[in-house]
């Protein structure tokens, strides 16, 4: 619903508000599932589900690396 | 950008609502179609990518109340996807565009030839398992989901191809940024033998997450414009919600024809636009 919503303001509101919301929107999509699996692997790892509490962490570490050959 | 934003919405939102329904996410349609459009490749790969993140985050509560997430054996399949979709996205910038399409429209075909091979319900119910929690089984690859007629026990099989074809999809999603669904819903429905429902909505959660790492390495390299990324989510939340709606109501052998006639469309517009 937010994502919707600064989604809507992005479109129609004019710069700099409108970007700034469009921005915004972004930065739902790309970190709620990052924050999701997050949750997830803390989950895991208080019900001693540890081999799959590992999963969420490694991911994170392999986006920070992408991003780090990318701005290299 | 020679898409208008009003133009953007419509086209993401159709996409969502055919791709989230078949499983594939709706990219796999509107990336082809922004290139057919004039959109540049290396820009609508981004573009894709945000309908794949957007479509999945629609989808998330529905699927989640209906407990056909497999949350377990999303991220196992996740973490070689999302390292190859990061290699992928990567090396975007230096790939033969007609290389790709071959590899897209092979992809897609035989995606779709696997799926129209099989008929029938592979996991029927059990009254064994009528009583237990729906979801997944804490610890294991395995859970149930309930169908009008039973509680459907499952395992997930053949884990080792299944993280290689994962992998395969993911390196497709950054490449392109059409987000692989349309590779990952078979390899977990017919290499894998999980339902077809659970392995749709099992894809929609890991889309997220390919789309996350593929997002991160493009803004990185400066690829990401706001707006039309704005218009593209849009869509991709409004036909995305409509389309989780519709994956809940369609019978497993119904999802599984609808995914691969899509399929077959995917590689069809890829081949006539390429050559």
């Amino acid at each position: 619903m937010a994502a919707a919503v600064l989604a809507v303001a992005g479109i129609v509101l004019p710069d700099p508000v409108g970007r700034t919301c469009a921005v915004a929107a972004f930065a739902v999509v790309a970190f709620v599932p990052v924050i999701r699996i997050g949750w997830l692997g803390i989950r895991w790892w208080k019900r001693g589900d540890r081999r799959y509490a590992s999963l969420p962490p490694a991911i994170v570490v392999v986006i920070a690396i992408g991003v780090l050959l990318a701005l290299a | 950008m020679s898409v208008s934003p009003p133009a953007l919405v419509l086209l993401a939102g159709l996409a969502a609502l055919l791709g989230t329904n078949g499983g594939i996410g709706g990219a796999a349609l509107l990336v082809p179609a922004l290139v057919g459009l004039g959109i540049d490749p290396a820009a609508a790969a981004p573009l894709g990518l945000v309908a794949v993140g957007g479509a999945s985050l629609a989808a998330a509560s529905r699927q989640l109340r209906a407990g056909l997430v497999h949350h377990r054996l999303g991220l196992t399949i996740e973490l070689p996807a999302s390292a190859a979709t990061v290699v992928g996205a990567l090396l975007s910038v230096s790939v033969s565009e007609k290389l790709l399409a071959a590899v897209l429209a092979g992809a897609a075909v035989v995606g779709a030839i696997s799926g129209l091979a099989r008929s029938g319900v592979r996991n029927e119910p059990s009254p064994t398992f009528s009583a237990e929690t729906h979801g997944e089984w804490p610890g294991t690859l395995g859970g149930s989901y309930q169908l009008a007629d039973g509680s459907v026990p499952y395992a997930a099989k053949r884990v080792g191809p299944g993280l290689v074809a994962a992998a395969g999809a993911g390196l497709v999603a950054g490449l392109s940024g059409v987000g692989g669904g349309f590779l990952k819903t078979p390899t977990l429905s017919e290499l894998m033998s999980v339902p077809v429902r659970v392995a749709a909505a099992t894809t929609s959660f890991t889309l997220g997450i390919t789309a996350a790492a593929g997002l991160a390495v493009f803004v990185a390299q400066g690829r990401v414009e706001p707006e039309p990324s704005a218009a593209v989510l849009l869509g991709a939340l409004l036909g995305g919600t409509v389309g989780a709606v519709a994956q809940g109501i369609l019978p497993p052998p119904v999802a599984r024809r609808l995914t691969s006639v899509l399929l077959l469309s995917v590689a069809a517009v890829v081949v006539v636009q390429t050559w």
